[in-house]
C-alpha cells in the first residue's frame, strides 16, 4: 500500500470510487461540500461513516452522527484525526 | 369485490361505505380521540422524542398555544415543514383540533420547489419551524410566495400531503377529516393499538405512512417514539429503539427493514408484534430477513399510494411462492378495486392497471393540475364511482392474492419514494450544456432501485462531473438525485426502432469508465 498517502487523500479516492466514478480527482478539493452539493445523501453518508470505520478502525456512535462532521474532505480529516479512546477501553 | 374475499376483520361498520355517505358517519374524529385522551389519561405518555416523553395533556397544551399563535384567519391553510420533533406533531395536532387545513412539508424539499407548492395550495402562511412556535415572542413563520388563493373556508380537507413529484411542482394531495379518522380507527383495529402500545416511527411527518405509526397510534391512546432521520438509517440504533423502548408496532419502506437485517447478525427482537412492509415492492429475501429479526411478529405487506392511503394488505404466511412477487394481497375492507384490462374494459380480476377505491382517499390534487388524469370516473354494474389510477400492473386472479407485475410508465421506487425516470431525464435534457440523457434503474438490494445516468454533452461544452451533481441535486428531488453518472461526447446507441438504446448506453459508459480508471491507475503509478 502507498503509504504516501495522507487521511484526505484517502477518503477523496474513496468517495470518487463510490460517489463520483469518472470525475477528475481535482474537482473535489478539500472544501469541496460533499453534502449540499448532492455528492453524499444521507444513506451515502451511512456508507461513508462504515467505510471509516473499517477503514481507519474507528468507533463511530450515534453522538458522531452530526452532519458538519462530513462536510468536506477538511473536516471528514479532522474527525478522523481526532483522538478518541482506544477500542474496547470505554 | 365479493363479500367473501373480504378480511375477517371488518369490526367498524363505518369505514364500509360509499361517497353518498361520507358526510353523516359517526367516527369519531382523530383530534376528538386525542382531547379524550388528554382529558382521561392526561399523563399518559403520548410521544417519545429522544430523551423526551409528552403527555397527553402536555401534548394537547402545545397544540393549543402553537394554534393560536400562527398568523392568519383561523381558517386560512397553513403550511408547516415538518421537522421530527414533538413540537412539529403539536402543531399538526392544533391544526386539526381548530379545523385549519396545513400543509405538511418536507425539511429536505427545495425552496423553489416549496414556494411552487405554497402557491399551488393558496397559502400564505408558512412555519419554519415549529419548535420556536411553540416559544411566545420569536417570530417563526415567513410569508408565502404572493399570487396566493383565497382561504380554503367550507371544506373538509384536513392535512395536505405532497406527492414525491420528481419534476416540476409536487402536487398537493388533500386528505379529508372523514378519510383520516375512517383510516386511524381502521389501523388502530387492525394493528390493535390501544393505551399504552408503543409504536416506533422512522419515516418523514410528511409521507403518508406517518399517518399510522404517530397518528394512529395517538387516536389509540398509544405511545408514538419519534427517531430523526439520521438516526433511521442506522440500523442498529434502530434495533436498539425497539428493545429500550418496549416498540410493539413497526412500519417502514424494506430498505429500512433491509439496514436493521444486515445489522441484525443473529439479533432477534422478539417483543415486536407487528411488522408493516409498505411504499414500493418487497423481495422474498427481505421478508425472510424480517421473519428471522422478529420472530414473533405478524408481517404484513400492504399496499397503497398518498392518494388513497392503505389500499390492498398481505399478511405473509412465510409460505409464498418464491417463483413469483411478494403478493400485495386482497383489498381491505370498504376497499374496491378494479383492473383495466388490455381489451380496455373494467373487471374485478384480470391483468392490467389497478384502479382503487378507498374509503380513506382524496378525491382531487388541490390546484386540479392532474386531477383528471389520476381520478378518473368508471361506470360499473353499480353505477359510475370515482376510482384512483395506481399506475401499477397488477395480476388479480379470483381466490388468489393479487401480485403486481409492473408500471404503466417509467416510474420506479428509490427507497420508498417515486421517481419517473422520464423526468429525470428531462432534467438533465434541460442543462444548457446537455444534449442528450438516458436513465436506467437497476435493482438494488439495499434501496430497491438504484439509478444510473449518461449524459451526452453538448458539442464542445466542458461540463464536469462535479458541477453537473450540483445541478442535479438544484433540480431533481431526494432519491432521484443518480448516484452514477457517467458524461459523453458519443452519440447514443439506438435500438432497431430508432430509439435510444438506454442498458447499451449505459454499458458503453460503463465500460469507457473502467478504460479510462485503468488508464488513471498506469499513469499514477
Amino acid at each position: 500500500m502507498d503509504t504516501t498517502l495522507t487521511t484526505s487523500d484517502l477518503v477523496r479516492d474513496y468517495v470518487i470510487d463510490e460517489f463520483l466514478p469518472g470525475a477528475d480527482p481535482e474537482q473535489v478539493t478539500p472544501q469541496t461540500d460533499l453534502l449540499n452539493s448532492g455528492i453524499i445523501d444521507s444513506l451515502g453518508l451511512l456508507k461513508l461513516i462504515a467505510w471509516l470505520e473499517t477503514r481507519f478502525e474507528i468507533g463511530i456512535d450515534d453522538t458522531d452522527l452530526d452532519p458538519e462532521n462530513f462536510r468536506n474532505l477538511n473536516t471528514i480529516t479532522a474527525f478522523v484525526e481526532r483522538p478518541r479512546p482506544t477500542p474496547g477501553s470505554v | 369485490m365479493t363479500i367473501d374475499e373480504m378480511p375477517a376483520t371488518i369490526t367498524a361498520a363505518a369505514v364500509v361505505t360509499d361517497r353518498a355517505d361520507r358526510t353523516d358517519l359517526a367516527v369519531d374524529s382523530l383530534a376528538g380521540r386525542i382531547q379524550a385522551h388528554a382529558s382521561l389519561t392526561p399523563d399518559a405518555p403520548a410521544v417519545v422524542d429522544g430523551t423526551r416523553t409528552t403527555s397527553y395533556a402536555e401534548l394537547l397544551a402545545v397544540a393549543t398555544g402553537s394554534v393560536a399563535a400562527l398568523p392568519g384567519c383561523t381558517d386560512d391553510r397553513v403550511a408547516v415543514v415538518v421537522h421530527k420533533t414533538t413540537a412539529t406533531v403539536a402543531l399538526v395536532l392544533g391544526c386539526l383540533v381548530a379545523r385549519r387545513p396545513v400543509l405538511l412539508l418536507a425539511p429536505t424539499m427545495l425552496p423553489e420547489r416549496r414556494d411552487a407548492v405554497l402557491r399551488d395550495a393558496g397559502i400564505l402562511h408558512l412555519v419554519d419551524d415549529p419548535e420556536r412556535l411553540a416559544t411566545p415572542g420569536i417570530p417563526a413563520t415567513s410569508s408565502g410566495p404572493d399570487r396566493a388563493q383565497g382561504p380554503a373556508s367550507g371544506t373538509d380537507d384536513a392535512l395536505l400531503l405532497t406527492t414525491s413529484g420528481t419534476t416540476g411542482t409536487p402536487k398537493v394531495v388533500p386528505l379529508g377529516r372523514t378519510a383520516i379518522d375512517r383510516f386511524v380507527l381502521w389501523a388502530g383495529e387492525e394493528l390493535a393499538l390501544g393505551p399504552g402500545t408503543t409504536v416506533l416511527s422512522l419515516a418523514p411527518l410528511n409521507f403518508d405512512i406517518s399517518l399510522l405509526d404517530v397518528w394512529a397510534t395517538l387516536a389509540a391512546g398509544g405511545r408514538a417514539v419519534l427517531v430523526p432521520p439520521t438516526r433511521a438509517v442506522r440500523g442498529r440504533v434502530v434495533l436498539d429503539l425497539l428493545e429500550s423502548e418496549r416498540a410493539e408496532v413497526v412500519q417502514a419502506v424494506p430498505t429500512f427493514f433491509r439496514l436493521m437485517i444486515d445489522a441484525a447478525a443473529g439479533r432477534q427482537v422478539p417483543g415486536v408484534r407487528e411488522v408493516v412492509l409498505t411504499g414500493e415492492p418487497v423481495d422474498h429475501a427481505t421478508v425472510a430477513g424480517v421473519r428471522r429479526v422478529f420472530p414473533s411478529a405478524r408481517v404484513r405487506n400492504v399496499y397503497g399510494m398518498t392518494e388513497t392511503n392503505d389500499s390492498l394488505m398481505h399478511v405473509l404466511t412465510g409460505d409464498e411462492p418464491t417463483d413469483r412477487p411478494v403478493p400485495v394481497g386482497h383489498p381491505l375492507p370498504g376497499v374496491d378495486v378494479l383492473v383495466h384490462t388490455e381489451d380496455g374494459g373494467y373487471a374485478p380480476f384480470g391483468d392490467g392497471e389497478l384502479l382503487v377505491r378507498t374509503p380513506f382517499q382524496a378525491d382531487r390534487y388541490l390546484g386540479d393540475r392532474g386531477s383528471a388524469e389520476r381520478f378518473v370516473t368508471v361506470w360499473t354494474s353499480r353505477g359510475s364511482r370515482e376510482y384512483v389510477r395506481t399506475g401499477d400492473l397488477v395480476r388479480r386472479r379470483p381466490g388468489e392474492p393479487a401480485v403486481l407485475v409492473g408500471r404503466v410508465d417509467r416510474r420506479v421506487k428509490v427507497r420508498g419514494i417515486a421517481v419517473d425516470l422520464a423526468d429525470v431525464e428531462l432534467v438533465l435534457e434541460e442543462h444548457p450544456m446537455v444534449t442528450a440523457a438516458a436513465v436506467v434503474a437497476e435493482t438494488d438490494d439495499l434501496e430497491g432501485h438504484r439509478l444510473a445516468g449518461v449524459v451526452r454533452r453538448s458539442p464542445g461544452s466542458d461540463l464536469d462531473l462535479v458541477t453537473l451533481r450540483r445541478y442535479c441535486t438544484s433540480r431533481l428531488p431526494t432519491g432521484s438525485t443518480l448516484p452514477e453518472l457517467h458524461l459523453t461526447d458519443e452519440p447514443f446507441p439506438l435500438t432497431i426502432t430508432g430509439k435510444t438504446d438506454r442498458p447499451r448506453t449505459l454499458r458503453a459508459a460503463r465500460q469507457e469508465h473502467e478504460r479510462t480508471r485503468h488508464g488513471h491507475h498506469a499513469h499514477h503509478l
